[in-house]
């Protein structure tokens, strides 16, 4: 089953066209990435699946419906925005008590797995960032959703409160939770996310695996723990430095094998970077 | 308990918390000094009545109207500009729902309050009466003709000090200019035209009415009556464009 499914929708903000018909689907059980440049219009497509943003045309359907007209479907589906959005004056417990009384949910034992006990009576104005974000989480998986979707969760996190965000969707995910998170930024969501959309321009760019995203590439990217020798023994190929990697066209396991033997240890080997993939969907590569 | 209940819940608590009401209420129970002054003064005295009536004159109408001000502005206001309204709208409940959830918080629960208090006070003071009563009604339909008019500017500014200047200046020029026009009609003896503009401030006619009864046959009653109504008109007419407008906008 298709936890989310978008088909051509499409939004102007008076004469200016932020969706010019946006499709996708994300599957059930997936943990999907959904990435662009700024300005893209990932968030306007996120506030038209909240109901937000009223689409001029197109079909939302969350979960098999309609979030315009079945306004119950939101005790399935939590919101991550970037910033918490709740009056800042408003203490942790009053926010996570709130959320409760309306989608039920047991206080007490989020408060104990999101280690908040400390915080309780801070208000949501005084919260760093990653605190912020871990009450958040905390407030969206009262209700148990079936999916979460977030909007550049991760944008003011450093990278322990990054792990940690990133560690806890893992997590969900393997208990059953779909995810779609946002991003500017794909090789932050490498590690978490199993599937990509990419939005360029207010138009889907590509849909699919991230592995089939990447696959597409003629070269491959090496980092190699000593890149002179490795140099050495590629040398007369067709080999260039892109920052730490060498990218070299030739055939991946034999790169491997002839690297391996004199000596150089391949730490990463990927048939495109993930640049590349950003690049090539988002029609920044020209 | 069904899902809308439950949403205004939060919305209401958010509006009430302490110390809200903890500082409103004794504010409007202390606040009714101008009718036991002319009950003091011995004799039942509609004028007097009338005249501790008028907003800004009784401190528990400004009470109820600074009340409502604040939470429309102040708070709903504030949730739209700053985007926190998302949070309410991702919750199970309509826009429309949410609407009339925050309008009653906002504007109901004051005049009510301000309602229950005035009438127990009256009743206590032995002066519920018609004259009384229909000050409350007065009262009423001009304070929803204000908060109509806070709401809409509150929306379509999308700014508090904009919203605050901009609903003031155009309340106190309805108030005070047709309180003037009111009282050059009155005393020109023009009471055709007085009909037209009796919603921009009823008291000058309640308190002519009071003052001369005998003098204008029902003419200024009529007024009065007629004022109201539009003021009951006029008062949702805002609501309903306010909510049409909430309806289709982008959050
Ligand atoms: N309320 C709005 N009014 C006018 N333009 C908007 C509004 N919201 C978004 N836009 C424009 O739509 C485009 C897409 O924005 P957005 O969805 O926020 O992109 P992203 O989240 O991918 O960075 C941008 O050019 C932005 O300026
Ligand atoms: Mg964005």
């Amino acid at each position: 089953m298709t936890a989310i499914s978008l088909k051509d929708v499409r939004k102007s903000f008076g004469r200016y066209q932020a969706l010019k018909g946006v499709s996708f689907n994300v599957q059930e059980g997936s943990v999907t990435g959904f990435v662009g440049p700024n300005g893209a219009g990932k968030t306007t497509t996120i506030k038209v699946m909240a109901g937000l943003v009223r689409p001029d045309s197109g079909e939302v359907r969350l979960l098999g419906r309609d979030p315009f007209e079945d306004v119950e479907v939101m005790n399935e589906v939590s919101f991550v925005f970037t910033r918490l959005m709740y009056p800042p004056t408003d203490t942790v417990l009053e926010y996570l008590e709130d959320q409760a009384a309306v989608f039920g949910g047991d206080v007490k034992k989020a408060i104990e797995e999101f280690d908040l006990k400390v915080h309780l009576k801070k208000k949501l104005s005084e919260l760093s960032s990653g605190l912020a974000q871990r009450v958040q989480l905390a407030a969206a998986l009262l209700k148990s959703p079936k999916l979460i979707i977030a909007d550049e969760p991760a944008a003011n996190l450093d990278p322990p409160a990054r792990n940690e965000l990133y560690e806890r969707i893992k997590e969900l995910n393997r208990k059953g939770v779909t995810f779609l998170i946002s991003s500017h930024v794909l090789s932050e969501l490498e590690r978490v996310i199993d599937r990509v959309v990419f939005i360029s321009d207010g138009r889907v760019t590509f849909e699919g695996p991230l592995g089939e995203a990447l696959d597409r590439g003629e070269e491959i990217y090496l980092l190699v723990d000593n890149v002179e020798k490795a140099l050495s023994v590629l040398s007369g190929r067709d080999v260039r430095k892109d920052g730490a990697y060498l990218v070299v066209r030739v055939d991946m396991a034999e790169a491997i094998s002839s690297l391996e033997k004199a000596g150089v240890r391949v730490l990463i080997a990927r048939r495109s970077s993930l640049d590349e993939a950003f690049k090539k969907y988002t029609n920044l590569g020209g | 308990m069904s899902s809308a209940l439950k949403v205004f819940r939060v919305v209401l608590k958010e509006r009430y918390k302490s110390p809200t009401l903890e500082l409103i209420v004794p504010a409007m129970i202390a606040g009714n000094v101008m009718i036991p002054a002319f009950l003091i003064r011995g004799g039942f005295q509609p004028y007097g009545l009338v005249l501790s009536f008028i907003p800004m004159i009784n401190v528990s109408e400004t009470a109820a109207i600074a009340l409502a001000l604040r939470n429309v502005i102040f708070v709903t206001g504030e949730h739209v500009y700053q985007g926190f309204v998302s949070s309410y709208l991702t919750m199970p409940v309509s826009r429309t729902s949410f609407f009339l959830m925050a309008m009653v918080s906002d504007v109901v629960i004051p005049l009510f309050t301000f309602l229950a208090i005035e009438t127990v006070y009256l009743d206590l003071a032995g002066i519920l009466n018609p004259y009384s009563s229909s000050m409350l009604v007065i009262f009423s339909a001009g304070y929803l003709f204000s908060t109509g008019v806070i709401y809409l500017t509150t929306f379509l500014l999308k700014s508090p000090g904009a919203s605050v200047l901009t609903s003031i200046f155009l309340l106190s020029a309805i108030f005070v200019g047709g309180g003037v026009g009111e009282f050059g009609l009155i005393i020109s003896k023009n009471l055709n035209f007085l009909p037209l503009i009796s919603w921009t401030n009823p008291y000058v006619i309640a308190v002519a009415e009071t003052l001369l009864p005998s003098r204008y046959f029902g003419a200024l009653a009529d007024a009065l009556t007629l004022g109201v109504l539009i003021d009951l008109i006029l008062g949702a007419l805002l609501y309903v464009i306010t909510l049409l407008n909430f309806r289709r906008m982008d959050l």
